[in-house]
């Protein structure tokens, strides 16, 4: 429909199209009010700090890109905590992500007390943060830890876990795939929409449980699959407080990521003008990875795919 | 693939709605305001272990003849007041009594006083930002950063016509740490007393071999007593250690509590006069290696696991399950002990921090400790001091020392407390008069960058990616240029 | 409207096995007789059977453990928890832990407090704004609508440390510090998330039911109401979990925005109790309390999700998939 109205900016919207638009934007007036008032204020604000230099005590001075000329020349603790962040994101996300999805997949199955299993896996996630940080930090202490307790028991060498730089990534990465709970629960939903009947059609056809699960589940869950990465990407550039709590970025700045030194010099060094600089380099960077993820996935793409 | 079934874009619909909800699920933990919040760690503002502060000890007579004529001159309906600490637990609920007592009545009259503690830098910087701070704060952030750039208020004129809050009344060094380039910005109140001793297990000591009743005195001799106080079993994991020298006092590097380290080795780290740092230099660098010999011995990433063990990034909580032999700290540190582990409080000796050879002999203390401030914004300055005068007063003293253990920097108060109460604070209190040096607090207003740059640097050279000299030669670096950028230089 | 569902349903099932016999056929290149592998091997299953059980219950422990330990800690005093080796099973065992510490704040306040004044409203905001703006990317056809739901994407990449300081000032000149109202207010916007988990939802709901509901009249808030939401419970049911429990554990919005104590809620109480435990002589047993009070505060939580799993997992039966 395009017919021409006088007085319409737009030539080509009909009456309809902007009834349409009219009906669109009134059912989405919540979330537009809500990110022009705590959104777009914010996200300005944020990036007006991070050209000036700002203490938070005294009003901001404009300084340019001053802070980002810092963060990209000058600034070696950068390097390491970018390295830091892509290591973390590249490893956690995707382990992250096979690990809720393999829970999932056995959980689905027809066992003896499947709600209580089920629920043992989900419980970690609803822990508080804080708690699950004081747990784990006094299970894999070298000292008082009962798993280096059990390695001493058997008399072998402790593990310095949240104490040593080479270990303290790996350890972290165990406590996110033991608090993978609630992705897991997102799967477990994914995996009962997978019509049975399929995988009645395939037994029929003769096929073993590995090709049901390459096959069919993987296919079938493979949106899911993928956006859970993308959302664990998108987190895994924010971890923030876990190593906050357990490690303060130590040992040696071996989980010093990008988040614990924004806020180091947020709240800290009291410089929000480099910490806002580095969260819009932050914010960049994720954009850039959401959107390669995207491309690289492209059978996956559903941004304009409503149902046929 | 096959898009027009409807079936299927349903799967798909529902996984990346699943997808959505597990980025619900898991990012809020990340993503979502959880951000900071997190103690900073022992090294942050006040965290310093928000030891005690001995609210000022009231002296003796003194607050019944002043009250009278100070006259709160208080409204019929007081003025609410905020007041903000990292402290919290039991000295919040130490107010509860200090608000009982004769003398809270008398000065503070109506007026409300809310104390809110836990309050850390992500508590105090946004309400700053937005202008809106409480009326009082203390141990929540570096109170030289704060004064340096301009949120506190000078209170000369407060001081001047207070009849509670007079100079001699307190310990030089406390009373000089209130005042940058020459206002006044805050009183010495709750946990105001020396920071300096060796403190050490003699049981411990007894066993490894050594005599307890000479104690190390140089870098040397504690270097000697480490190694042998140091063990593993058989499997060569670590069972006790003698000193970190980075625990605690020894490894504090800021205005507070000191620069420890600078002051043994006897030099300044910072300029006020010249606006300058001097850290490449041969003592700074001899600082990093000798620390580093500590932790030669014990291995680092044993001696980090073994500093996690105290407690979750407590202060000296080895020493109290005597797997560590030796500390530096300051004068909480007897009450502490007393309260977790009695018995290794009774066998605790305290005596003079290491020093170099160069330095042998020096007696060094240092009158650290915290100020109770106003804030510029507040609009209640007149009514908010009277809680500054409060905690000079002998009730609020006598409750902070019996709840908390904090003594103020008031010499006619700690005349009246029993100094044999806890084991060792004798030595502290005899330090008033026996110590040969007082050390002269450092006028750095990057506090906190300055006490990273310390650890970290520290770090890489105990772990050996760095020689001290660069090391030495990077921190200044950093540290002149950070300067430079808050425009205060 | 059930008619158009069940024709739907019929449809679906025989067109999903034609379309899987299609891929495999492609996929596997080969196409065994039928029939002939229908009955397994009654050895090899039990194996596989036991195999299975082990790994869960392996699992399954390295799981619990961490929260073994937690309410395990939770009855021992400071003498009992730094002690190497760790203790498992303390004795004397102090079961006062728990009021202890539940009386050591003012919990019982603090839960009412989380429950009544922030997360139950939050949760019912979320849902309520989050279809709105969910039915508006999925449902409604409108030019702009991709631009803004990108748009809304990428708010969720935002680093949240340095959006605090000038949400703090906007709430300053609002007037609503040391209110609930900058915890609960800004959920009448909906929330990124949920709009973006809701929209996928809405978009497997065929078009022709809509369509059919128009034709009959229907406006579009009606066709969300009668329509879409009855069918979309179960992912509203996960909305709603997952945003409770998120105000559950919320710590930093309440420490910035709250100042009295008497509003506090749970997680400030617990933060209370950690820090306390990182300053020894603060207060002693903050380790035990801490873990007393943890464990006390995720109980609830789990045994609701213990019971309503089915809404949770078993519960998405749109269209009858399963048949």
């Amino acid at each position: 429909m395009s017919s021409t109205i006088p007085g319409l900016k737009r030539p080509g919207m009909s009456l309809l199209d902007w009834r349409r638009e009219a009906m669109g934007y009134l059912f989405a007036s919540p979330w537009l009010i809500g990110f022009l008032m705590f959104t777009i204020y914010p996200l300005a604000a944020s990036l007006y700090y991070s050209l000036t230099r700002y203490d938070l005590l005294r009003p901001p001075v404009w300084t340019g890109l001053a802070n980002y000329q810092e963060i990209f020349t000058t600034d070696t603790t950068f390097r390491l905590v970018m390295s830091n962040t892509l290591f973390w994101v590249g490893l956690s996300a995707p382990l992250g992500v096979i690990s809720a999805f393999l829970m999932a997949f056995m959980l689905n199955t027809r066992i003896v007390a499947r709600s209580l299993f089920r629920s043992i896996f989900f419980f970690p996630s609803i822990v508080p943060v804080v708690v699950t940080a004081m747990v784990w930090q006094f299970l894999l202490n070298v000292q008082y830890g009962a798993i280096n307790a059990s390695l001493q028991a058997l008399r072998l060498p402790v593990i310095p876990f949240l104490s040593s730089p080479v270990w303290v990534k790996p350890s972290l990465i165990l406590i996110q795939i033991w608090a993978q709970g609630t992705a897991m629960v997102i799967f477990l939903a994914t995996l009962q929409d997978v019509p049975r009947s399929l995988y009645e059609a395939a037994t029929v056809d003769g096929a073993n449980e590995v090709q049901k699960l390459l096959n069919i589940t993987i296919p079938m869950c493979s949106p899911v699959i993928l956006f859970n990465l993308v959302m664990a990407f998108i987190a895994g550039f924010q971890y923030f407080t876990l190593p906050w709590l357990l490690t303060q970025g130590g040992p040696n700045r071996a989980s010093e990521f990008i988040a614990v030194y924004l806020y180091r010099n947020a709240f800290l060094f009291l410089n929000m003008g480099k910490a806002s600089a580095l969260a819009w380099v932050l914010f960049v960077v994720i954009i850039t990875f959401t959107f390669l993820l995207f491309k690289g996935s492209g059978r996956f793409v559903f941004y304009s795919g409503e149902s046929s | 693939m096959v898009r027009k079934f409807n079936r299927r874009s349903f799967l798909r619909s529902a996984g990346l709605a699943a997808a959505g909800s597990v980025l619900a699920a898991c990012a809020p933990a990340a993503v979502q305001p959880q951000v900071p919040s997190q103690a900073p760690s022992t090294q942050t503002a006040a965290p310093k272990e928000a030891t005690p502060t001995q609210a000022s000890s009231t002296q003796t007579a003194a607050p019944k003849e002043a009250t009278p004529t100070i006259a709160p001159a208080t409204s019929a309906e007081g003025i609410a007041l905020q007041y903000w600490v990292a402290w919290s637990g039991d000295y919040v609920k130490a107010w509860d009594q200090m608000q009982k007592t004769d003398e809270y009545k008398e000065i503070m009259g109506n007026n409300v006083l809310t104390v809110k503690g836990s309050m850390y830098a992500e508590a105090f910087l946004p309400a700053l930002a937005a202008g809106n701070p409480p009326d009082l704060g203390g141990n929540g952030f570096y109170y030289l950063d704060y004064m340096a750039r301009g949120v506190l208020q000078p209170i000369d004129d407060l001081v001047a016509i207070s009849k509670i809050v007079k100079k001699e009344d307190f310990i030089p060094g406390n009373w000089e740490s209130s005042f940058y380039k020459g206002a006044q910005y805050g009183v010495p109140a709750n946990e105001c007393f020396e920071r300096d001793a060796l403190v050490y297990n003699s049981s411990m000591v007894e066993k490894a071999g050594l005599d307890p009743k000479t104690p190390p005195v140089t870098w040397a001799e504690v270097l000697d007593w480490h190694k042998k106080l140091t063990k593993f079993d058989s499997a060569g994991n670590l069972t006790q250690i003698g000193l970190d020298p980075y625990d605690s006092i020894g490894g504090s590097m800021n205005p507070i509590d000191g620069f420890f380290a600078g002051e043994s080795w006897g030099f300044t780290y910072f300029d006020q006069a010249t606006s300058k740092f001097d850290l490449d230099n041969d003592k700074m660098a001899n600082i990093f290696d000798t620390y580093a010999e500590f932790y030669k011995v014990v291995g680092p990433d044993k001696m980090a696991g073994m500093r996690s063990v105290e407690g979750q990034g407590t202060w000296g909580g080895s020493y109290f399950a005597a797997v560590q032999a030796m500390v530096i700290d300051g004068y909480w540190h007897c009450q502490w002990t007393e309260q977790a582990k009695p018995e290794v409080a009774k066998v605790s000796v305290y005596t003079w921090a290491p020093v170099t050879e160069a330095r042998r002999g020096v007696k060094m203390q240092y009158p650290g400790g915290h100020l109770i401030c106003l804030f510029k914004d507040s609009k209640h300055h007149t009514e908010a001091f009277k809680v500054a005068e409060f905690l000079q007063t002998k009730s609020a003293c006598d409750i902070l020392f019996d709840l908390r253990g904090f003594l103020p920097a008031r010499p006619a108060y700690l005349k009246t407390v029993d100094k044999y109460t806890f084991p060792g604070l004798d030595f502290f209190f005899n330090s008033l008069d026996e110590a040969t040096e007082w050390e002269k607090m450092v006028p750095c207003v990057i506090a906190d960058f300055v006490q990273n740059q310390f650890n970290t640097l520290g770090e890489s050279v105990y772990r050996g990616n760095m020689d001290s000299k660069a090391a030495v030669a990077q921190m200044q670096k950093a540290c002149t240029e950070e300067w430079q950028k808050t425009g205060l230089a | 409207m059930s008619f158009i569902v069940e024709n739907h349903r019929k449809g679906g099932i025989e067109i999903n096995m034609a379309v899987w016999k299609f891929t495999s056929a492609q996929k596997a290149g080969t196409i065994k007789p039928q029939g002939e592998k229908q009955i397994v091997t009654t050895p090899g299953l039990v194996i596989r059977g036991a195999l299975k059980y082990a790994v869960l219950i392996i699992l399954s422990i390295t799981f619990v453990l961490p929260l073994v330990w937690m309410a395990v800690s939770a009855l021992k005093i400071d003498s009992q928890v730094y002690t190497v080796p760790p203790i498992w099973i303390p004795n004397p065992a102090h079961w006062n832990n728990f009021i202890d510490a539940w009386t050591a704040y003012n919990f019982n306040l603090y839960v009412f407090n989380t429950v009544v004044k922030y997360a139950v409203p939050v949760t019912f905001l979320t849902v309520a704004s989050s279809s709105l703006v969910a039915y508006s990317f999925a449902r409604l056809r409108w030019r702009s609508r991709n631009f803004l739901f990108a748009i809304c994407l990428m708010t969720m990449m935002i680093p949240s440390q340095v959006t605090i300081i000038p949400l703090f000032i906007t709430f300053k000149h609002l007037g609503w510090l040391n209110t609930y109202l900058p915890l609960v207010a800004p959920s009448l916007c909906g929330d990124a998330y949920f709009i973006f988990m809701l929209r996928q939802f809405f978009l497997t709901i065929p078009p022709d039911l809509s369509d059919a509901a128009k034709i009959d009249g229907c406006s579009e808030f009606g066709i969300l109401w009668r329509i879409i939401l009855p069918l979309s419970k179960p992912a509203l049911a996960v909305v709603a979990l997952f945003r409770f429990l998120w105000a559950w554990n919320d710590y930093f919005g309440p420490l910035i925005y709250l100042n009295q104590e008497s509003q506090f809620t749970i997680a400030l109480g617990i933060e209370n109790l950690r820090r306390e435990m990182e300053q020894i002589g603060s207060r002693l047993m903050a380790y035990p309390y801490l873990m007393a009070v943890s464990t006390i505060v995720t109980i609830p939580i789990l045994i609701a999700f213990f019971f309503a799993q089915r809404t949770f997992i078993e519960g998405i039966t749109l269209t009858g998939i399963k048949g």
